[in-house]
């Protein structure tokens, strides 16, 4: 009896958090079709962004291991 | 002097990457109709409701309506009273008889001229030869404002042609690159070559990523919208040329996972190089001769050819070539980079 509660009030709390993230994410993807789907533009300039942040994040540690030998 | 001579290129991409931002982001869309309601029309009197976007309506423009069939006028608007910067009201009177079920209106003021989405009639007609009518039109302007062309569905998205289409080019411009300094590698046997190929290979997949990425969240906000007309609607549309990148991206995944495998410097550089003589060709027919031979949604595919002119005007003409430069150059100028710390990397090993 009591383990049927708790399943109960579990499926409960999952269905309700369930939703409550689909409505999240509906909101986030809402955002990107006002005005015109300009937001669309923008987190593909970040996505390009963050690749040559990438890119630079690697020559750094290249760098460095470059460093480290040739003070040896 | 010399470092000019050197550099100027680095210089040039810059500036190119600078004007690309600027264009892209300040230039504004031309004005449009989204959307006319209602959108099926009934015999008789008809009060239909334009929103627009970018239109700046304001009462002291002259505006006139129309609908259009096959380039000739049909029926003219009435009454027509501009409720906001973006919206206007007009009046059609419909006659029992016309020449299509699918009609437009053609939207002209004194600064521009554009058509609404489709009205669909909501009752039954007699389909009758055209009569056609005169309507006051305006003479535009002869001063044409510069805007980026405001497609359906796209909308403001289609800036992303110089950032997600430049993309590919450069992965493009890096792989053959790569290809040809496997091919000098395989007549010298020189390793200098081979790291060369090795570099550009690894910065060829990360524009490969970048690509993928960024076309994934494009296609998601503009294809996957009508779910009736394409099988997907999520990050991934079920098209030849997106699975072909896809693919591309794989084998070159495949190079890198194969040089690693080997271990004696030789055998290493020699068997990677004849890989990446296969991976290229793969990619040519994966991204540049299978999407052309089937249907793609992708412009300029299943047998039309790349950019023609439906798909670009001369205001994107304007920003999008010096776009792909300047991203090839950039890509070339991370290579260079790349290429200079293999080397010494090479120098310190061999000390």
């Amino acid at each position: 009896m009591m383990n049927k509660k708790i399943v109960f009030l579990v499926l409960a709390f999952m269905a309700f958090f369930y939703n409550a993230s689909l409505a999240k994410a509906n909101a986030i993807e809402q955002t990107f079709h006002e005005s015109g789907k300009i937001n669309v533009v923008l987190a593909i300039v970040v996505v390009i962004f963050i690749g040559l942040i990438f890119y630079l994040a690697k020559l750094d540690r290249r760098i460095s291991k470059i460093e480290k030998e040739s003070k040896k | 002097m010399k470092t000019v001579k050197k550099h100027w290129w680095k210089a040039l991409s810059v500036i190119l990457l600078v004007y690309t931002f600027g264009f892209s982001f300040l230039v504004p869309l031309s004005p449009s109709i989204k959307s006319a309601s209602p959108s099926s029309l009934k015999l008789g009197e008809n009060n239909v409701l334009f929103t627009g976007y970018n239109t700046n309506f304001s009462p002291q423009d002259e505006i006139h309506v129309a609908i259009e069939f096959e380039k000739q006028t049909l029926i003219c608007g009435t009454n027509v009273t501009v409720l906001n910067e973006n919206q206007i009201q007009a009046r059609f009177i419909i006659p029992d008889s016309l020449p299509s079920k699918v009609l437009h209106v053609r939207l002209h003021t004194n600064r521009f001229s554009c058509f609404s989405p489709e009205l669909i009639k909501a009752f039954s007609i007699i389909e009758s030869p055209i009569e056609s009518a005169q309507c006051a039109t305006h003479n535009l302007a002869d001063v044409v404002p510069l805007d980026i062309p405001n497609r359906l569905q796209l909308n403001e998205t289609i800036r992303n042609l110089m950032f997600h289409v430049p993309m590919w080019f450069t992965m493009m411009v890096i792989l053959t690159l790569s290809f040809w300094y496997s091919i000098k590698y395989l007549n010298t046997f020189d390793l200098k070559y081979d790291r060369i190929a090795r570099e550009a290979v690894n910065i060829g997949l990360l524009f490969a990523v970048l690509g993928l990425v960024t076309g994934s969240i494009w296609a998601k906000f503009t294809w996957s919208e009508h779910t009736d007309l394409f099988t997907s609607s999520g990050w991934w549309v079920n098209d030849v040329k997106l699975n072909g990148a896809a693919i591309t991206t794989l084998i070159y995944l495949a190079y890198r996972i194969l040089r690693n495998s080997l271990q004696e410097a030789n055998q290493k550089a020699k068997v990677s190089a004849v890989y990446n003589i296969f991976a290229f060709v793969l990619m040519l027919v994966f991204i540049m001769i299978l999407p052309r031979i089937t249907d793609s949604l992708h412009p300029g595919n299943g047998g039309n050819p790349a950019f023609g002119k439906y798909d670009l005007d001369n205001t994107l003409r304007m920003v999008f070539y010096p776009a792909v430069l300047g991203w090839i150059l950039l890509g070339v100028w991370m290579l260079s980079l790349k290429k200079r710390i293999s080397t010494i990397e090479n120098t310190l090993d061999d000390e």
